[in-house]
């Protein structure tokens, strides 16, 4: 038995220890839970009295929506917001030296902190459940569909927390992280929001589970699947953060796209669950791939010592779990971080939409369009950017092509296309290609623009693939001088 | 045998500012160095780089002959850093603050308890253990960050300023703390800007201005450097101004400045040359009650390396 403890004395997280200690005497998560079991009480009176004298069959859903909704504010909203603080706190007390030094290693201490944010949310599930439990007592429940939406609540409450600690991670001074936080949370009140829409539709329109049956469990599984690896690859993408702050100035633009790209993921599932059109579906997909471009920004700062920095990070265990490594200086994570937000906005189409789930149908064609625009726009800028000779001053001059090509280039096509009948239409025209691939007319495909952005796009992806392949090459190889100097020490 | 502290060629830029430029010096074990310059000199930022908190640009440093590039996480179970300022966590006592870096470097359950008491007694914050982080004064503060650099037994120590702040007693106090860890084995680079602090404690000194070290060595070595001329360290029961008008006519004087009650006084000559002196002033009326060996210390040292302009 004292083993076992031992055990698990050793085990234990000494961040999360301690985050657990500082939350539970803080007065942030304190008033929030009194507060927010304030509102779950204030709620269950107000409908106990009204719904009892109406006897509705629905009461129990609208007494469930409104525990739910609190429940929703607080782990979209307080959860992530503390794991926000927690970390920030770390910089501004003075205390993230000591901490960078204390033995811990970054993934160990991200860790922590997560695993405080989830035991916190549990805290909240707890006092919640009967409340939310309640709601069955008054009928029109549907126990499975409700379940569902709680562990999707539940789950992004801890997923969001680990966005919060990045975003912490990401600001270096006071001025970026207020910055930070101010982003942070008009995205989780956004995220909020969206998400009590969409399970206040889901609910009200019950029986998922009768109308899909089984494809709903599979599509539930998948899509917790999906979160995981999202969520893993952001935990990545975190502990690197720590590692190489050098690398911020063009992580926070990656992230600060990412957040929107997510933002206006939810966005789309609320607007689809009310106006489920696969057209809508692919404007939607599009615009989401727009913002997936900011992902696309090359990074500046390629110094030799940071270079070798990272190759010892690499040589430590930790680093050697799938896809870890991508995230780091010498793994291209620019690349790979690019690549995983790409597949955000097709994460919609495992939306059912209308009667057929999975068919694209109208518009497919635009998004096509969007894709090949996107990867010849910022892939061919990002490969001339990665080649050695390139200077800082030219990478610079790249990051910005990147983010003004899009308008850029369609506004040189309308000017050239001023004297022709259609000036809209002018070849090479990035935005009107995307729009008019929506429409009727087959532009998209006969105007040229479509195959030459498509060339483009090819070369770039297939050279961004093999830049990835050519730095996991040096890698090994400096990672096997790098054994060998350590046997050279030990003689 | 390899040097405890090793750093070679050192080279940090801020954008257009070098603060450290090409800086090249070490640490045996045992050994108390003092680290010292003018403000922006580069202090902090060599000790940061370190302790894996910064990355060079050029050069690389090595503990015990183990590069800390290459090997940060090795480095850090290997030094102490502390840092100029204590960083405090909210809602968290003394106790507490000492056994999470316990649990961080890996302390087992049966151990922990008794490092930290260890630490405790060491820095004598034992009475205060259950007192909050965020209530204590800057001197205990210090012993804190004292008490959490030494948690994992490093080898090395590197501390900036940590006598800032601290009462006449406590930095007595604190020296003592500094010799007993020197005489267990321990390195020790030490930056502070009380030079009377150093020069009591140090073997040697690194004298950085504007990122470049100007002087390196042995106290002892430097402070013979420092002239080439014999220092005497004299003063009579007469005011001094009647004393230096009397040195003034004096060959082999070669200069004088006034120093608390007496004048010191660099002297070109031999051992019957300086006993001449003496009996010139006795001749003069004047009566010498001290009349010895000035030595120089480290404060003279400072002034007469570097410019004083700031960076
Ligand atoms: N993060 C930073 N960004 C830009 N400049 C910096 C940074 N850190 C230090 N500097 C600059 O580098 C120079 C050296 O600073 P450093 O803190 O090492 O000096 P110091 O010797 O410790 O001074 P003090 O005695 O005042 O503590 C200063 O000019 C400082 O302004
Ligand atoms: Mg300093």
């Amino acid at each position: 038995m004292s083993r076992f403890l031992q055990a698990l004395d050793r085990k234990i997280n000494p961040v999360f220890v301690k985050e657990i200690r500082q939350s539970l005497r803080g007065r942030f998560f304190r008033t929030a839970f009194f507060m927010a079991l304030a509102a779950a009480w204030i709620t269950t009176l107000f409908v106990l009295s009204n719904g009892l004298r109406n006897g509705e069959q629905t009461s129990g859903q609208w007494f469930f929506l409104w525990q739910h909704g609190i429940y929703i504010l607080t782990s979209f909203i307080v959860i992530p917001q503390l794991a926000n603080r927690g970390m920030s706190a770390e910089r501004e007390e003075n205390t993230f030296d000591a901490l960078m030094i204390s033995g811990l290693s970054p993934a160990r201490i991200v860790m922590g902190k997560v695993l405080a944010a989830s035991v916190l949310q549990g805290l909240f599930l707890f006092a919640f459940l009967p409340f939310l439990s309640l709601g069955f007592a008054f009928f029109g429940l549907d126990l499975a569909t409700s379940l569902i939406i709680l562990l999707f609540t539940t789950v992004g409450g801890t997923g969001f927390a680990l966005f919060g600690i990045l975003a912490a991670c990401l600001a270096k001074t006071r001025a970026s992280n207020n910055l930070m936080q101010g982003m942070f949370t008009i995205g989780t009140v956004g995220l909020s929001m969206s998400w009590i829409g969409f399970s206040s539709a889901v609910i009200m329109d019950l029986g998922l589970v009768s109308l899909f049956g089984g494809e709903l469990f599979a599509g539930v599984a998948v899509t917790l699947l999906l979160w995981y690896l999202f969520l893993y690859w952001t935990f990545a993408f975190t502990a690197a953060t720590l590692t190489h702050p050098e690398e911020n100035a063009s992580a926070r633009i990656r992230f600060a796209s990412l957040l929107l790209s997510l933002a206006a993921l939810l966005g789309a599932i609320t607007h689809l669950s009310f106006v489920p059109d696969p057209e809508i579906l692919n404007i939607w997909v599009v615009s989401i791939l727009l913002f997936t471009m900011l992902t696309h920004i090359p990074s500046i700062t390629e110094e030799d010592t940071l270079g070798r920095r990272a190759l010892a990070d690499l040589s430590m265990k930790k680093w050697r779990r799938p896809g870890m490594s991508l995230f780091l200086k010498g793994g291209n994570r620019g690349v790979a971080f690019f690549l995983l937000s790409l597949g955000i906005p097709f994460l919609l189409y495992l939306f059912p939409v209308s009667s057929s789930p999975f068919s694209p149908s109208v518009g497919f064609e635009g998004v096509i369009a969007a894709l090949f625009v996107i990867l010849a726009l910022t892939g061919t800028p990002s490969l001339l950017s990665s080649r050695a000779s390139a200077s800082p001053r030219r990478r610079m001059f790249l990051r910005l092509f990147i983010l003004v090509s899009l308008p850029f280039i369609s506004l040189i096509s309308i000017l050239l296309g001023m004297g022709t009948k259609d000036p809209f239409g002018f070849p090479l025209n990035a935005i009107h290609l995307i729009t008019s691939a929506f429409g009727e007319e087959d532009y998209a495909y006969t105007s040229g623009a479509f195959g030459l952005f498509g060339i483009f796009a090819l070369v770039a992806f297939i050279g961004n693939l093999s830049r990835m392949k050519k730095a996991r090459q040096e890698r090994k190889f400096i990672l096997r001088s790098l054994t060998l100097t350590k046997q050279d020490g030990e003689d | 045998m390899t040097a405890l502290l090793e750093v070679r060629g050192l080279t940090r830029k801020f954008g257009q500012l070098t603060a450290v430029n090409n800086a090249s010096f070490s640490v045996g074990a045992g050994e108390i160095w003092g680290f010292i310059g003018p403000n922006g000199a580069g202090k902090t930022t060599t000790m940061r780089t370190i302790a894996t908190l910064d990355i060079p640009d050029q050069g690389d440093i090595f503990i015990e002959g183990r590069s800390v590039l290459v090997e940060p996480q090795r480095t850090r179970q290997r030094i102490g850093f502390m840092p100029d300022a204590l960083g405090t966590y909210a809602d968290t006592t003394i106790y507490e603050y000492l056994d999470f870096f316990a649990r961080a470097v890996g302390l087992s359950q049966e151990l922990r308890p008794q490092r930290v008491r260890e630490v405790l007694s060491f820095t004598d914050l034992g009475k205060l253990c259950d007192r909050m982080m965020d209530s204590l004064s800057k001197g205990m503060s210090q012993r804190l960050c004292l008490a959490k650099t030494l948690l994992h037994d490093p080898a090395l120590l590197i501390l900036d300023e940590p006598a800032a702040g601290l009462d006449p007693r406590a930095r007595v106090e604190f020296r003592e703390l500094i010799r007993a860890l020197a005489s267990q084995g321990k390195g020790i680079l030490i930056s502070s800007h009380i030079l009377s602090e150093l020069s009591e404690v140090c073997d040697g000194v690194v004298v950085i201005e504007k990122g470049s070290i100007v002087r390196e060595g042995r106290v002892h070595e430097l402070t013979k450097n420092i002239s080439e001329h014999e220092m005497l360290f004299i003063r009579t029961l007469e005011p001094v101004h009647e004393l230096e008008r009397a040195l003034a006519e004096i060959p082999g004087v070669l200069k004088t400045r006034q120093e608390k009650s007496g004048m010191v006084v660099e002297f070109q000559g031999e051992e019957d040359a300086i006993a001449d002196l003496l009996q010139a002033l006795v001749q003069r009326n004047l009566r010498p009650i001290e009349f010895h060996w000035h030595k120089a210390d480290l404060e003279e040292l400072f002034l007469s390396f570097t410019e004083g302009n700031l960076q």
